[in-house]
């Protein structure tokens, strides 16, 4: 016994002195049964020297742990031993070897529970991070659709203004006519007074443009039709408008005029191709237009117009089912 | 909740399964194995479609005692898919099981031990079957290698090991060096083989039925596997062909060992087959350190003696066998995952 510890202790220092290492057990074991270490290491299948290197708990000499559980078990069930024990003690055994190898052992615990920690933290990081990244757009997306409707408008507003913005600021003589306009539609002028701040950014510039001006709303204009939108009544100034684009068609005597019993789409444009209005008329509405014959009309409702040039009735005969007309005035 | 398997996965573990004829065991890092049930899945037809009544523990009680619109069946055969959709069926089940706590459908990554040998068509039915379950990311181990790993065999070097994975439907031999399987060869003898024979044993000796869950009852109480070892008793209850009524008996361990001679005969053969036509280098290591073995079979008593004797060779029962490969694909995931390297060819 004495020797054993011997070899033990100095393979292994560090250990409780009176742990029986497992090798100590079985070789304590087959000296008492009187058996000799060749003997069994042939019953065994293993070379003498791997059986004295497991009695003497040199395991590393054995190819892994897993043959020294192996060995050890089949060598205690030789011998008539518990073998559960005896793998139970190995296990203690390495775990201490373990133990008094590493001093620092708690840094090997920190590092284990900072390894532990990401595991958790690093998906619940991004889950925080794509809900917020979801609300963000889902609000974003949803402000977009509240403003939609509003905006469009505006715009709308903006490019429908333009020639109440010419009106106001070119006839300024007709301001009495216009105080009666905004007399009988006080409140709708309002959201056109909205639109105003907008649009005296260029007022100057559209009256050196004029007929850009309505070349612009004719694109934007066919999208506005079916918007009935409160911003358009200030139109009724129109009628008095189509008088006061008297620079297009400075040169011209001949007068066109519309009287609209429904609202309409008028584009009016002179032999040369130039737009001299364009515009959605609404009901009741009248306007004259002063240029040179021949004229080219295209009326979006052709039935709600009567059509005169130079005092004559012209005739507008749109095709049947057809409630746009195009037809060629006057030349 | 349906998101992405991307994001679901964020909150799934990786899983290593051990797919096995009799046994699905499914390992996660750092959890150890959190599951452990029969391959067995009770269905119950109803109006011409097949309802999924109980996966599992449950099923396996069902297995035999089930009336005419229950059937209980085993999903997989000789370690090969043999019901496409019922083992997809069985694997959701046990994905989501293992994945309790979470508030999210589970999709995780996951690595399937597969036999070796196994066809590319039996390899596909086993990935298809598992991305069905809502896997995200899918591997394949063969069965030893993830053995050898699990019962802690250094596998990396330039050594040779032979491991011996005697499972439910098929004994898997392999010779590894070098991080890869240098031999390998199946039989379709295991665990389910013992039960037949033991089933026929008393049939022939007895006169009398008995069901595969006595069958594997004997085998696991008194079963053994070489003739020196202790002699144990068992009463069992069986149907007694002639009279046709239940009679007791009790069969003893000597018994056994006669009735499975034949399937232990085929598994000695298998590794000694395997030996000879291993690399003389790698025989001589394995000659040195010895054979491995791992499975569920490996619980048979004296099996490790009857191969000692059998081959002359150190023969040795890894710790926890059963759960040997479960937790070695475990551990291979964490070798991929590190090293970035496709450990195994499959």
């Amino acid at each position: 016994m004495n020797n054993v510890n011997d070899v033990t202790e100095s393979a292994n220092q560090g250990l409780p002195a009176d742990f029986e290492t497992p090798g100590a057990i079985l070789k304590a074991a087959r000296e008492k049964a009187g058996l000799a270490a060749g003997d069994l290491a042939r019953q065994l299948n293993l070379s003498e020297s791997k059986l004295l290197s497991l009695e003497e708990d040199q395991y590393d000499k054995l190819a892994s742990d897993v043959f020294a559980q192996g060995y050890l078990r089949r060598y205690a069930k030789l011998l008539g031993l518990d073998d559960d024990v005896i793998v139970q003690r190995f296990n203690e055994y390495q775990a201490l070897l373990r133990q008094s190898e590493q001093g620092g052992e708690g840094e090997e615990n920190s590092t284990s529970a900072v390894a532990a920690l990401p595991r958790w933290a690093l998906p619940a990081a991004v889950f925080v991070v794509a809900v917020v990244v979801l609300t963000f757009i889902y609000m974003r997306t949803a402000g977009d659709d509240a403003k939609g409707p509003i905006v469009e408008p505006a715009q709308q507003e903006q490019s429908q203004q333009r020639p109440v913005q010419q009106i106001e600021n070119q006839t300024e003589e007709q301001q009495a006519e216009e105080q009666q306009i905004e007399e009988a539609a006080p409140e709708l002028n309002e959201p056109s007074a909205d639109a105003l701040p907008v649009q005296q950014n260029e007022p100057l510039q559209q009256n050196e443009q004029p007929q850009q001006a309505p070349a612009e709303n004719s694109v934007a204009l066919p999208a506005a039709e079916p918007e009935p939108a409160p911003v358009q009544t200030p139109a009724p100034a129109q009628q008095e408008a189509a008088p006061a684009t008297v620079e297009v068609a400075a040169e011209g005597e001949d007068v066109l005029s519309f009287a609209f019993s429904e609202e309409c789409w008028v584009e009016v444009s002179n032999a040369q191709g130039t737009v001299l209005y364009a515009d959605l008329a609404r009901a009741g509405q009248t306007l004259s237009v002063e240029g040179e014959a021949p004229f080219s009309v295209m009326l979006g409702n052709a039935r709600a117009v009567s059509l005169t040039l130079n005092g004559e009735l012209v005739s507008v005969n749109p095709r049947a089912g057809n409630r746009t007309a195009r037809l060629t005035v006057g030349g | 909740m349906i998101l992405p398997k991307r994001l679901r996965g964020m909150f799934s573990n990786d899983l290593s399964i051990d797919l096995g004829t009799a046994n699905t065991l499914i390992y996660v890092r750092e959890r150890g194995i959190v599951l452990d049930e029969p391959s067995v899945v009770a269905i119950r037809h109803h109006n011409g479609q097949k309802v999924v009544e109980a996966v599992g523990m449950e099923a396996k009680r069902m297995l035999g005692r089930t009336p005419g619109n229950i059937t209980a069946i085993r999903p997989l055969k000789d370690g090969v898919i043999a019901d496409f959709q019922v083992t997809e069926k069985m694997l959701q089940h046990f994905i989501k099981k293992v994945h309790e706590a979470s508030w999210f459908q589970p999709s995780p990554r996951v690595l399937v031990c597969v036999p070796c040998l196994s066809t590319e068509v039996e390899k596909r039915a086993i990935r298809e079957s598992a991305l069905g379950a809502g896997a995200r990311e899918v591997r394949l181990i063969e069965e030893p290698m993830a053995a050898a790993i699990g019962a802690g065999l250094k596998v990396e070097e330039a050594n040779g090991c032979m491991v011996v994975d005697v499972g439910g439907g098929t004994t898997e031999i392999a010779i590894i060096s070098l991080n890869g399987v240098v031999y390998s060869d199946s039989v379709r003898i295991g665990g389910d083989r013992f039960d037949e024979a033991i089933v026929n044993y008393v049939r022939r000796n007895y006169g009398s039925v008995i069901g595969d869950a006595t069958a594997e009852r004997i085998k696991k109480e008194i079963g053994c596997a070489y003739a020196g070892s202790e002699v144990r008793e068992i009463d069992v209850r069986g149907r007694n062909l002639a009279e046709g009524v239940p009679r007791s008996f009790t069969l003893n361990s000597d018994e056994i060992l006669e009735a499975l001679q034949e399937p232990l005969t085929g598994i000695v053969q298998a590794v000694k087959s395997a030996l000879e036509q291993s690399p003389p280098e790698l025989a001589s290591d394995i000659a040195e350190s010895g054979i491995v073995l791992t499975g569920g079979g490996a619980l048979l008593r004296d099996i490790d003696r009857l191969l000692t004797e059998e081959t002359g060779l150190p023969v040795i029962v890894a710790e926890d066998p059963l759960t040997c490969v479960a937790r070695g694909g475990g551990k291979a995931m964490e070798l991929m995952d590190k090293h970035h390297i496709d450990l195994l060819s499959s």
